[in-house]
């Protein structure tokens, strides 16, 4: 016998290694999980454990082995059944452990396709120890005790109606405290009247699936057995479905692999729980009911005030700790989850089922699901109303969700769940997904491209080309778009005495996709970053038509470029995530002043992650150098360093006589998130601080003469390529709407705008869709990973306006982005 | 009779889920802002061509769109067309006001306020054309009409 609080500690450490186990696995089995987790290696702790997983495990094994101790023992004749289980788990996992202390399984996967097998066999010793507990550990009160009754559905319905109206009040306080300060009491009212019709409905929802269990319970003859089964039954398909629908997507997992882990998980998690729960004491004088054991820490009712308290609490700072941590949310929907159910099982404790009459609550459930579900049917048309009453878009039901939703987590997790927002039809849902899921086998065709129709005169202007694209840097971070900043003077005056596009965007959220098109020029679907990828690799074409030399510090171009290139790969040693734009151009000045002998000009490109969220979020979100009203400090700092040391970069370039003999870009792969509508960070979003992008351009006086633009018109980072083409002397091929153009033209040329043409963007990691029109002062957006469309206006630089989306704007854009979809499949030939 | 009073604890939670299956999620009604703006919002893609037709298209559009600044330089073009020119600048105006940063819009407005004798604002609107493409050759001819006007109009 173990004292139960070191059972409970060593088998959740055992379960704790077995899950991050299938987590690597399931990191594996995504390429975008893959390469956006685990590739640049984000987590360090994570490396560590991978590097030292067999002697994890045979620590796991030992421990787990201490908490099946008692079932390993002599038992009587009645029970050997479970010896032999335990000891064929003993001897089972005792061989892999000495297997894996001979061959480390865990650093030879590396993105392979053994990641879903890893994943699911990774659950079943979790599976196989709950196993031996269920048939271990037997109490009475569950075995032999027939005489246990069903949950009153009358305890079911009180305890789910003080837990609706205590969340609600809860989280509609924390929401006030939250929000916005300006916002109207006719949009408070209607938050008030949405959330608690949100919340009535999901307990009502649960009380009437709890209800139907209990039900179903009390036809058996042993009802309080037959609860509890259908309860961890319940739970476990709870959980697997909240993976499968909210988590895996995310992450890029296919409909069967979602499905198949969410499963294990889901079982494995349940399992795991009630082995727990059966390790209760139940005093004598009060037999809780099988739903009460199962979801209630107390069962006396004797402090639930403290209990609840304790839970809020947790949640909150769970939720405020993880806000600017999450990936998509799911964290936070997870602390939703579990902080809603631990409520719900505290009023389950404080409702005594022996004082209800027994079957009141039937009749309750029936009544309280009508009115919830009415008025959640009735409020939208009641929003509406108010919204044409008081001229005020923003309380029309498309929007003003959108806006709870951003306030508490809680809110967008029923929001998501109760309401569909989306008007996807004709299978435009299906379609898009279909077009964003690159797993398994489909294959793609790199055409050969060229932006040049005839090759550089050989009297051109060869300048020095410097492209600086730092990751996630945001137009509005930069005086020279936003007169608020001050902390960026020199980006200022570089921007003063060169070209600011006012109007430039990125065609992909996200770097996977973002960089390939930059470096291709062309808007680029997945899968693109394959050897063939040098095709249509225009600025590598470039760098080797006119001999450059290239110094470069860009992970992503690892992948694709040509072993035949020649390039100088500059900080190559720093891991992608610790890139920094101040370190990069002390080496690079170190490696342009030790090559003046070398003819060749020099081709430049870096993508510093300075102020990746990874990077601003890293050491508790500090600033470097204190406060930044009206900023993110801990960016906005960093935007200030990087600043100073490209002010010291320009300094050098004038001082060796070579900024005049310069093209340098200064860009974004994409911008980021900074609590905007409470999103942080870019992952699968097509946000509009999020496709926005800076563009600064810096010419030669000479070239700079020669030219004209137009720094209004909407421009892409994909017209980079083709604008270098232009600028080194190349006549440039109009190659289509998946590609860049220039930016310059002669000065007496015509100037070609684009306010005509709609432009599809893409999220590098999820199924995510947009559509930019009006030159760019118009954005729609299909995300059918939170299944929602948006869209906005964008006439004003700094602050987005959304816009409702109705019925002709919506029909329009999805015809156009369905369009654009497939003209993008059929340039690729995507083959599924 | 005792088979039916057991399973009536079940009737209800089951109804309910019943109830619940059916009507979640809810769909929220579509928003009608107005008159159909289906064909309106495509128009900039390819606007019609000059003419009475295209002028009642434009105008019809550019009230259920009045925030479309590609319509309104397109409903402009069309008062142009039409020997319009007060209209056509007050257009180009409201267009502008939604797209400051749009030369295009910014050299018709010189032009126009040159036709009408107002050098000065053909020379602002002119300057602000040529801070957006700088070096255009066609602003840079512009510029030079607007001073060549200016000096022949001086004493």
């Amino acid at each position: 016998m173990i004292f139960p609080i070191v059972f409970i500690v060593l088998r959740l450490l055992v379960a704790a290694f077995f899950l991050l186990t299938a987590v690597y696995g399931v990191l594996n089995c995504s390429p975008f999980a893959f390469d956006m987790f685990v590739r640049p290696q984000l987590f360090p702790w994570l490396a560590q454990f991978v590097a030292w997983h067999h002697v994890w495990f045979v620590g796991a094994y030992t421990a787990s082995l201490v908490t099946i101790a008692p079932a390993l023992r002599r038992q009587p004749p009645t029970r050997r059944g479970v010896r032999a289980f335990a000891m064929a788990y003993a001897l089972v996992l005792g061989a892999a452990s000495a297997w894996l202390l001979v061959h480390p399984y865990l650093p030879t996967l590396w993105s392979a396709g053994q990641g879903l097998p890893l994943a699911l066999l990774s659950f079943v010793p979790i599976l196989w120890l709950a196993l031996i507990d269920h048939l271990s550990v037997r109490p009475a009160w569950l075995w032999r005790d027939r005489s246990g009754e069903a949950t009153p559905a009358s305890s079911i319905l009180v305890a789910c109606g003080r837990a609706a109206v205590f969340l609600w009040g809860m989280h509609l306080a924390r929401a006030v405290n939250l929000g916005e300060q300006a916002r109207s009491a006719a949009a408070w009212g209607l938050t008030g009247a949405w959330t608690l019709t949100l919340t009535a409905v999901t307990f009502a929802v649960v009380a009437a699936i709890l209800g139907a269990v209990s039900g179903v319970a009390a036809l058996s003859r042993a009802p309080r057995r037959a609860e509890y089964a259908l309860v961890v039954l319940l739970a476990a398909a709870g959980i697997a479905e909240f993976f499968r629908r909210l988590v895996f997507p995310t992450l890029s997992l296919s409909p069967a692999e979602s499905a198949s882990v969410a499963a294990f998980l889901g079982v494995s998690a349940a399992a795991t729980w009630s082995a727990f729960v059966l390790r209760r004491r139940v005093p004598a004088d009060r037999q809780p009911t099988a739903i009460e054991l199962f979801v209630s820490p107390l069962w006396s009712g004797e402090r639930t005030g403290t209990a609840l308290v304790a839970v809020i609490a947790t949640a909150f700072f769970a939720q405020h700790l993880m806000a600017r941590r999450d990936w998509d949310f799911v964290v936070q929907r997870l602390i939703v989850i579990v902080e809603w159910t631990a409520v719900f099982g505290v009023m389950m404790g404080a409702s005594d089922s022996r004082r209800v009459r027994r079957w009141a609550g039937v009749p309750g459930i029936a009544a309280a699901s009508a009115i919830a579900l009415a008025a959640l049917l009735g409020l939208p048309r009641a929003a509406i109303a108010l919204a044409a009453w008081t001229r005020d878009p923003a309380l029309e039901p498309s929007i003003s969700l959108g806006r709870y939703a951003t306030m508490e987590s809680a809110f967008r997790l029923v929001g998501d769940t109760l309401v569909a927002r989306r008007g996807f039809d004709d299978g435009y849902d299906r379609y898009l997904q279909r077009a964003a899921d690159y797993s398994g086998p489909v294959s793609i065709t790199i055409p050969s491209v060229q932006y040049a129709a005839s090759p550089a005169p050989p009297d051109a202007q060869r300048p020095d080309v410097f492209v600086f694209v730092v990751d996630s840097l945001r137009r509005d971070y930069l005086s020279t778009f936003n007169p608020a900043v001050t902390f960026t003077p020199n980006f200022d005056r570089f921007a003063a005495d060169g070209f600011a596009f006012r109007n430039a965007f990125t065609r992909h959220g996200g770097t996977e996709l973002a960089m390939p098109s930059i470096w291709a020029g062309a808007a680029v679907v997945r899968k693109v970053v394959a050897p063939d990828f040098t095709h249509m690799n225009a600025l590598e074409q470039l760098v080797n038509a006119d001999r450059y030399r290239m110094a470069i510090n860009e992970h992503t171009a690892a992948d694709f470029l040509d072993p035949a290139t020649r390039v100088t790969a500059i900080d190559a040693a720093v891991p992608n995530v610790d890139t920094d734009l101040c370190h990069n151009l002390t080496s690079l000045e170190g490696y342009l002043d030790a090559s003046t002998a070398d003819p060749a000009p020099v081709f430049g490109l870096f993508r510093p992650m300075n102020i990746h969220i990874l990077n601003t979020m890293r050491g508790g979100q500090r600033s470097l150098d204190g406060d930044y009203p009206g900023f993110f400090a801990p960016y906005a700092s960093r935007v200030r360093r990087l600043d100073g040391c490209f002010g010291g970069f320009i300094s050098y370039l004038k001082q060796r006589g070579r900024y005049d003999r310069s093209i340098i870009i200064v860009t974004a792969d994409h911008g980021d998130s900074l609590g905007e509508d409470g999103n942080w960070g870019h992952a699968v979003w097509l946000f509009p601080e999020i496709v926005r992008v800076p563009l600064l351009v810096h010419l030669p006086s000479v070239l700079k003469a020669a030219v004209t633009t137009d720094v209004g018109r909407l421009a892409f980072t994909t017209d980079i390529a083709p604008t270098l083409y232009a600028l080194l002397g190349h006549t440039v091929r109009d190659l289509g709407p998946m590609f860049g153009a220039p930016l310059f033209v002669p000065s007496n040329a015509p100037l070609v705008d684009r306010r005509r043409e709609s432009f599809l963007l893409t999220s590098s990691y999820g199924a995510t869709f947009g559509l930019l029109r009006h030159n760019g002062r118009l954005l729609y957006v299909s995300d059918l990973t939170e299944w929602r469309e948006y869209a906005y206006d964008l006439s004003d630089e700094l602050a987005a306006a959304p816009l409702v989306v109705d019925d002709d704007l919506r029909r329009v854009s999805q015809r156009l982005i369905r369009e654009k979809v497939a003209e993008a499949e059929r340039f690729y030939r995507v083959s599924r | 009779m005792s088979s039916v009073r057991d399973a009536a604890p079940l009737l209800a939670p089951v109804a309910a889920l019943c109830l619940f299956a059916a009507a979640l999620p809810i769909a929220l009604p579509a928003p009608r802002l107005g008159p159909s703006s289906e064909a309106c919002l495509t128009l900039v893609d390819a606007p019609p061509q000059a003419g009475a037709d295209a002028l009642s298209a434009l105008e019809r559009c550019s009230a259920i769109a009045p925030h479309d600044a590609e319509l309104l330089e397109d409903l402009g073009a069309a008062y142009e067309a039409a020997q319009a020119p007060a209209r056509a600048e007050t257009t180009y105006r409201q267009a502008l006001a939604l797209d400051p940063d749009a030369a295009g819009l910014r050299a018709r407005l010189a032009r126009l306020a040159l036709a009408r004798g107002d050098r000065k604002e053909a020379r602002r609107q002119a300057e602000a054309a040529l801070r957006l493409q700088p070096n255009r050759r066609a602003l840079l001819d512009l510029l030079g009409v607007i001073d060549a006007a200016s000096g022949a109009a001086r004493p």
